[in-house]
């Protein structure tokens, strides 16, 4: 279960290769979708709503069937049954149970994953919810929430980082520190696909831009 | 250890907490309700005579929680995060499934300790209770065994309930599902969805009804000579059916699954469009993602179902059970429906519809000897109902007729007859009464008293004196 090791010299490395994924039935269309994502690399996915840039993540994730094309992650394909190893992924929902505390939240993913608790605190105290991590997540804003995300995201220190929409509910600041945190992890090696509608915040990021345009029937 | 921690999560759910402090209290309440004074009291007692019964309001509270914790992962796409760390949907599935088991399970020991508190309460209360048949109090084995079955009927009840909430993706949707689909368990809806046969027929052929007849085994755990196999293993193969389907529409579709026909194409043309200073991020000379081969291209045939195909696929499945379901019920075979619990066949409904059922009988019986009625038509013979039963009957200030709820089959029903001038004997003053009646149904489908014991002393017109219960 742990995350494969980025061998590759930064930038050569194939760290997500997506071949012509698509959705395609007669009510709905999306794709087909080409895409690299390198060792090193950040790509963000810009694109009018509904677009389908959540779309094209969840597909390359394996998360939605496809019904053509292939997606590979480190050089394993995916499916809904083959999942991708060594991905943190910061979905739109914050997936987190609104009972349980910042910090128990993690624990539990921690645990799910059969890694040690050890790391979660170290986490908590980057995504600055060290103060409020015995807090119930749903007394956390929406920010402190997509914080939260991202800090479990990163549970493992997967190669590869994949977000949606990451900014929505971050302030200045916030957005910020994920500029940084995301740099220093790219800097490191690793990789980022992100979906986004800010374009400053890709700018900063100095993302490889990927226009999603509406897979509309022509 | 994923099935733990979904475990733990969910305990500390104030969801969860909340049915576990409503199990606790209706274990209680059915140990220690007006109907226990046909039963067992004292914590071992209490058990005895209410576990059971967490296959009837139990049920909805085991399935409910079972169904929270599929659903809880789903609401908050916790499988997802899973999936993108490297833990297929199978095995989210698996601890899901395993945690709304072991939660199903907590909740079940809770409500058998509730029973344990309301048969204790009972048994310190004026009035107290009845040890109707020391037959059924059974001893430690068999009483271990019963748990052991409960347990494993509870567990199985929060395994469906979790498949249930993991294909309903939603916390409302799921309790709504499981909770109806629980409801005929009790008491009383099942008395009021009785007046329609196949819908309590046909309850049988849903997952939680196969579960219970499976897990009752017809009449209850502990009664004996009750058992009829030939409808167990017929439930038992209902039930997997389920599981089986349950699991085929929660697991992700495979990859050889045929969808329906690309008609047409997609586009997504990419661009380009790097800052032109980066401060971060070292691409050098990387190629840009490729691009897509341009906007009119036509997709191949697909090689996985569509999402449209797999909706269609899994309401199909649904609609399928559904129409099952409901056809078997109405057309639900005599051995079968030998199968379903006593108050549940449609024997027992006819009579109950004619006014001949046993306890209607015995009503009219002790209506008719104390207004000094004949009884011809209600027995058997002359002889089922003694002198000595009849002058009882006469002289007790009140008689009350046990509940159907605590009867563990239709041929004995007792009474308890009360008096307010306690009967003196020797140093002790009995205040009630209890005569047992049993009963016969004849090809009409009527019952008739065939014998009658008692009335034998229940409980002291004052405990407090020191006498013999």
């Amino acid at each position: 279960m742990s995350a494969p090791e980025v061998t590759a010299a930064a930038g050569s490395a194939r760290v997500l290769e997506v071949s012509a994924l698509a959705i395609a039935t007669r009510r709905r269309r999306i794709g087909p979708f080409d895409l690299t994502v390198r060792a090193g690399e950040v790509v963000g996915l810009v694109g009018a709503n509904g677009s389908g840039k959540t779309s094209c993540l969840r597909l390359a994730l394996g998360l939605d069937p496809a019904s053509t094309g292939g997606a590979r992650v480190h050089g394993e394909a995916v499916s809904p049954w083959h999942p991708p190893r060594g991905v943190g992924l910061v979905l739109e929902a914050d997936g987190c149970y609104p009972w349980l505390s910042g910090r128990a939240n993690l624990e539990v993913f921690a645990s799910a994953l059969g890694r040690p608790g050890a790391e979660v605190d170290a986490l908590l105290g980057e995504a600055g919810l060290g103060p409020a991590a015995d807090r119930v997540v749903r007394s956390y804003s929406r920010g402190m929430r997509q914080r939260l995300a991202i800090a479990r995201a990163r549970l493992g220190d997967p190669p590869l980082l994949v977000l949606d929409e990451p900014t929505v509910a971050l302030d200045e600041s916030a957005t910020g520190w994920l500029v940084e945190l995301l740099g220093a992890h790219v800097a490191t090696g690793g990789s980022v696909l992100v979906a986004s509608h800010d374009p400053s915040f890709l700018d900063r990021l100095g993302a490889h831009r990927v226009l999603i345009e509406a897979g509309a029937t022509r | 250890m994923m099935a733990w921690a979904l475990t733990r999560a969910q305990l500390r759910r104030p969801t969860t907490r909340a049915v576990a402090v409503v199990a606790l209290a209706a274990g209680g309440w059915t140990a220690w309700s007006p109907g226990t004074a046909f039963g067992l009291s004292g914590l071992w007692g209490g058990w005895q005579f209410a576990g059971r019964h967490l296959l009837d309001v139990g049920l909805v509270l085991v399935a409910l929680v079972g169904a929270l914790t599929g659903s809880g992962v789903r609401e908050r796409r916790l499988d997802e995060q899973l999936h993108a760390s490297g833990v297929g949907r199978a095995s989210s599935l698996g601890a899901t499934v395993a945690a709304g088991a072991a939660l199903a399970t907590v909740v079940a020991a809770v409500f058998g300790a509730g029973t344990a508190a309301g048969g204790l309460a009972r048994s310190v209360t004026r009035g107290g209770s009845a040890w109707i048949d020391p037959a059924h109090a059974t001893s430690v084995g068999p009483a271990l065994l019963q748990a052991g079955r409960l347990g494993s009927a509870a567990a199985l009840a929060g395994a469906l309930g979790a498949l249930i909430g993991w294909i309903a993706r939603r916390d409302d949707l799921a309790a709504g599902v499981v909770v109806v689909a629980a409801l005929p368990a009790l008491e009383q809806t099942s008395a009021l969805l009785g007046r329609l046969p196949p819908i309590i027929d046909g309850w049988m052929f849903t997952p939680l009804g196969a579960l219970r007849t499976v897990a009752l085994a017809d009449r209850g755990l502990s009664a004996p000579g009750f058992d009829r196999p030939s409808g167990v293993v017929a439930a038992a193969v209902v039930l997997a059916a389920w599981l089986v389907l349950l699991v085929v529409l929660a697991l992700p579709p495979s990859a050889g699954r045929v969808g329906s026909t690309v008609i047409g194409i997609g586009s997504a043309s990419d661009v380009d469009r790097r800052a032109p200073s980066s401060p971060r991020s070292s691409p050098g000379s990387r190629p840009s993602p490729r691009p897509s081969r341009g906007a009119d291209r036509s997709l191949p045939r697909p090689s996985a179902a569509s999402p449209a195909a797999r909706r269609g696929l899994r309401v199909g499945s649904l609609l399928m059970a559904v129409v099952i379901t409901v056809g078997a019920g109405a057309g639900l075979p005599a051995r079968m429906a030998e199968s379903l619990p006593w108050r549940w066949q449609r024997s027992w409904r006819d009579a109950t519809h004619q006014g001949w059922s046993s306890t209607q009988t015995v009503d009219r019986a002790v209506q008719a000897v104390r207004r000094g009625d004949g009884l011809e038509p209600l027995v058997a013979s002359t002889e089922a109902v003694p002198s000595a039963v009849v002058d009882s009957l006469r002289r007790a200030s009140r008689v009350d007729r046990q509940p159907e709820s605590t009867m563990r089959g239709p041929e004995q029903v007792t009474v308890r007859l009360h008096f307010d001038d306690p009967v003196v004997s020797g140093q002790a003053a009995f205040s009630d009464y209890l005569v047992r009646f049993s009963l016969e149904v004849d090809e009409a489908g009527r019952w008739h008293i065939v014998r009658t014991e008692g009335p034998v002393a229940s409980s002291t017109a004052d405990r407090s004196e020191g006498g013999p219960r």
